[in-house]
């Protein structure tokens, strides 16, 4: 399977930012667990409103949390 | 599991498991035959279908979800749910295509199909389209997560 062209950050910033779980960053951004772990593992791309949500969670651009890698 | 997934997923155990009931109690009770010629049956095989069709789509997706995002659905389980159309649509195609072939093959030299067929095949496809919606949304998780 070839990787994925949107890559993500997010469980690395989870980590930067006191192990946040991904209850809580779920919490934060307004969605389930669930999709937080499908984000995760590139199975879900986001809207541009929850992957703006998401880097305003961790004080960051969007850029820094998704990266296009086409 | 998701809240979605999990109530897809008993509202198509819960689904299933009373349509057997309705088939088996539809054969022991004389089929077709007595379906058309005892009205107190037909209005209680009919009554059961009713009640298998408002239980499965009450254990389905919840109507609030229907319309926007919310607690229990975000917007990864309404893109989920906007896909099970699909899968309803495949299931009317095939449902109403096996009894029109199978009701045409069956009574072709007769020239006509007896009355109580489209009745039959109007509650057949409705139960198969409400739970076609839990088998979309299962599908869309699974998929998801592969």
């Amino acid at each position: 399977m070839s990787d994925p062209v949107i890559r993500n950050n997010i469980r690395r910033l989870r980590f930067e930012h006191g192990e946040m779980t991904q209850e809580e960053l779920g919490r934060r951004v307004g969605c389930t667990r669930q999709t937080i772990i499908a984000l995760e593992q590139a199975k879900y791309l986001p809207s541009l409103e929850l992957a703006l949500r998401i880097s305003r969670a961790f004080g960051v651009r969007v850029e820094d949390v998704f990266e296009y890698g086409g | 599991m998701a809240p979605l997934q999990k109530r897809a997923l008993i509202s198509l155990v819960v689904g299933l498991v009373l349509t057997c009931v309705l088939v088996t109690l539809f054969l022991v009770w004389g089929g077709v035959e007595s379906f058309a010629n005892n009205s107190s049956r037909r209005i209680v095989i009919s009554g059961l279908m009713v009640a298998t069709l408002l239980l499965s789509a009450f254990l389905g997706v919840p109507w609030k979800a229907r319309s926007a995002p919310s607690a229990e659905v975000d917007e990864r389980d309404m893109a989920i749910l906007r896909r099970a159309p699909q899968v309803q649509l495949a299931a009317a195609e095939f449902t109403l295509a096996g009894w029109v072939i199978a009701l045409t093959e069956y009574y072709w030299e007769q020239g006509v199909i007896p009355v109580m067929w489209p009745y039959l095949m109007m509650w057949s496809t409705l139960i198969a389209i409400t739970l076609a919606q839990s088998v979309g949304v299962i599908i869309g998780y699974w998929r998801s997560q592969a």
